[in-house]
């Protein structure tokens, strides 16, 4: 200590507080300055010497702007700030600076005290955690999938904007919410027992479970959840999850096709096998029929006879149909006129139409260019329009066909003023096996069969809308390549 | 008045037809098997061969016509068959000599092509 402590005059105890103060500044951490009203080092502690390394001595007199950190102007009252400072060795140094004038009682500067902190590994600490935090956020909201933090408890902590996105609530419907809250109740259990797994930091499980859609249901969800431990120390979360209800769709498609294909395959080989028996059952019937019968014989037996007989010619039509529609259709492709092959549907189907007192209009124009298809398949497609067209109505149906040619494709019209196609089922009714006739006798297979030759040449069937009541299919097949052309 | 052959392995098929035909009048001889049509066709002069498509074993039944007209161009040919395809239509139509049923058939079809067929005439 100081023996100017000692000293008990004004002058005496000024010195003591200075030199108080001198020693207590040179204890600290912190570099400190004092600086005279006039800008000029008066002190210079410890710190200061060791963070420039230079001793007090060589500061004394100068001014910071002159050591090269301060600035020029002088400082207001108080001021703080980060200032390069360069060390005696030639190293750049950041200092965190904060500094304050003191003055008398008469309002005069006494001095100017400033402290500093050397921040320089603080402030790239700070900088490479904000560019890590950016980085971090930047991916989260950006990527595909859906980003959440939860809670040990599986509380959401955090969820990234695809929540919106796919889920359609916003995050606050997440935060501080239990994930039960948002999870199908068949799926807690599988939650409920992974999360009891979680019990220390980098484990992981994946599941997929049923999250709740704001529009209504539940989106699967394909989820990958793993631990670890958080700034806090806390136990968190980490979870991705992948929407995979179009990759579900996709798969549930391709399944479907698969058994089609396999359905198809399999109604081949009944189809044949049942044809040979179903030949021999619908003729030995007509041969029955065909003996004479002893006058006075009971009508009954020929009545079964023909019953057998209509039922065997009726296995054999829904045999073929599903023949047709297991046929690949890669059948022999020709030159056609849509007109010729109309007229010859037509003409098929005179007979029936005349049974029904149906009343059947043929509109076609003229000098359509030719399409390129298996002739007979094509005619399938309207022999089987026509059939549901006629039968649309119970009583007598007015239906009328159009032909059209338009750029680069040739038009197909059907219309009848039957009951119509109600708006729901329209999707359905091209299905195979779908059949509003069941009962009537039909199998089902028609527009699906209709559908696939339509769609093996290229072409589109549509319903479209009428404005008096009735259906309208609309066939469009495309135009020969090669005519096409011919006629440019 | 015709000699027809049929080649049909399920025999009930080929009695019911058979008897169809004696009562037309035809003298009917019923091969249950590709082989056994062969021979009898050469021993029999068959005017008119009925056969199924699938008749069990080699040839079948398009192959077995087929090889028959070969050795006697004059000969009609029906083929019978449970699974028509667009080949087997092909083959029915490029001759009118031929002809093609598709299971199951009704009498009267039957009756009207086999009457069809015999009504064409061949140089022998």
């Amino acid at each position: 200590m100081h023996d100017s402590l000692k000293r008990t005059d004004g002058g005496e105890s000024r010195d003591t507080l200075e030199a108080a103060a001198a020693v207590l500044l040179d204890a600290i951490d912190s570099m400190a300055l004092v600086l005279d009203p006039s800008g000029r080092v008066v002190l210079a502690n410890r710190t200061c010497e060791s963070v420039l390394g230079m001793p007090a001595a060589k500061m004394l007199g100068r001014t910071p702007f002159d050591l090269g950190f301060g600035p020029r102007e002088p400082c207001p009252e108080q001021a703080a700030g980060d200032a390069q400072v360069q060390t005696a060795s030639g190293e750049i140094r950041l200092v965190a600076w904060s500094s304050r004038v003191l003055f008398h009682p008469d309002g005069a500067v006494r001095c100017v005290i400033a402290t500093g902190t050397d921040v320089t590994e603080a402030r790239a600490t700070e900088r490479r955690l904000r560019e890590s935090e950016r980085r971090f956020r930047e991916l989260a909201e950006n990527v595909n999938d859906l980003v959440a933090e939860l809670t040990r408890e599986g509380e959401f902590a955090y969820v990234n904007p695809r929540f919106e996105a796919v889920l359609g609530w916003p995050p606050d419907a997440y935060l501080g919410h239990s994930v039960y809250e948002h999870v199908h109740p068949g799926d807690h259990e599988t939650v409920r027992q992974a999360l009891g797994e979680f019990d220390r930091p980098g484990i992981s499980r994946q599941t997929t479970m049923r999250v709740q859609q704001r529009s209504g249901g539940y989106r699967p969800l394909e989820t990958v959840a793993r631990t670890f431990t958080a700034p806090d120390g806390q136990l968190r979360l980490a979870v991705i999850s992948r929407d995979v209800s179009e990759r579900a769709a996709a798969e549930s498609e391709l399944r479907r096709v698969d058994r089609l294909v396999t359905l198809g395959t399999f109604a081949a080989g009944v189809a044949h096998e049942i044809n040979n028996p179903v030949a021999a059952i619908l003729l030995a019937a007509e041969v029955a029929l065909e003996r004479p019968r002893p006058p006075g014989a009971d009508s009954l037996d020929a009545r079964s006879l023909e019953r057998i007989a209509g039922h065997a010619r009726r296995c054999g039509a829904i045999v073929r149909s599903m023949l047709d529609f297991a046929a690949q259709g890669r059948s022999e492709r020709r030159l056609h006129d849509v007109n010729d092959l109309v007229g010859q549907a037509v003409a098929l189907v005179e007979g029936y139409a005349r049974e029904r007192g149906a009343s059947l209009k043929l509109d076609r124009h003229g000098g359509l260019p030719r399409i390129r298809g298996n002739g007979v398949e094509i005619e399938q497609v309207f022999v089987n329009l026509l059939r549901n067209a006629l039968e649309s109505r119970r009583t007598a149906v007015s239906v009328e066909v159009e032909t059209r040619a338009l750029d680069d494709r040739v038009r197909v019209t059907v219309r009848d003023d039957g009951e119509g196609i109600p708006a729901d089922i329209r999707a359905q009714i091209f299905d195979p096996f779908y059949s509003t006739k069941r009962t009537s006798g039909g199998t089902g297979l028609g527009l699906a069969i209709v559908r696939r030759i339509v769609a093996d040449h290229g072409g589109e069937i549509r319903i479209e809308d009428r404005p008096v009541a009735g259906t309208c299919f609309a066939v469009e097949l495309p135009i020969a390549r090669a005519h096409a052309w011919r006629t440019s | 008045m015709a000699n027809v052959l049929i080649a049909e392995d399920e025999t009930e098929l080929a009695e019911t037809l058979a008897e169809v035909l004696r009562a037309a009048g035809h003298v009917v001889r019923i091969a249950a098997n590709g082989d056994d049509a062969l021979h009898l066709a050469s021993d029999f002069s068959a005017d008119l061969v009925i056969s199924d498509w699938a008749l069990g074993n080699a040839p079948d039944g398009l192959a077995l016509i087929d090889r028959l007209r070969a050795a006697r161009p004059a000969l009609r040919g029906i083929l019978m068959t449970g699974y028509p395809s667009a080949r087997l239509r092909a083959w029915a139509e490029a001759d009118e000599a031929l002809g093609l049923l598709e299971k199951p058939f009704s009498l009267s079809d039957f009756r009207a092509l086999v009457a069809r067929v015999l009504g064409v005439t061949r140089p022998a």
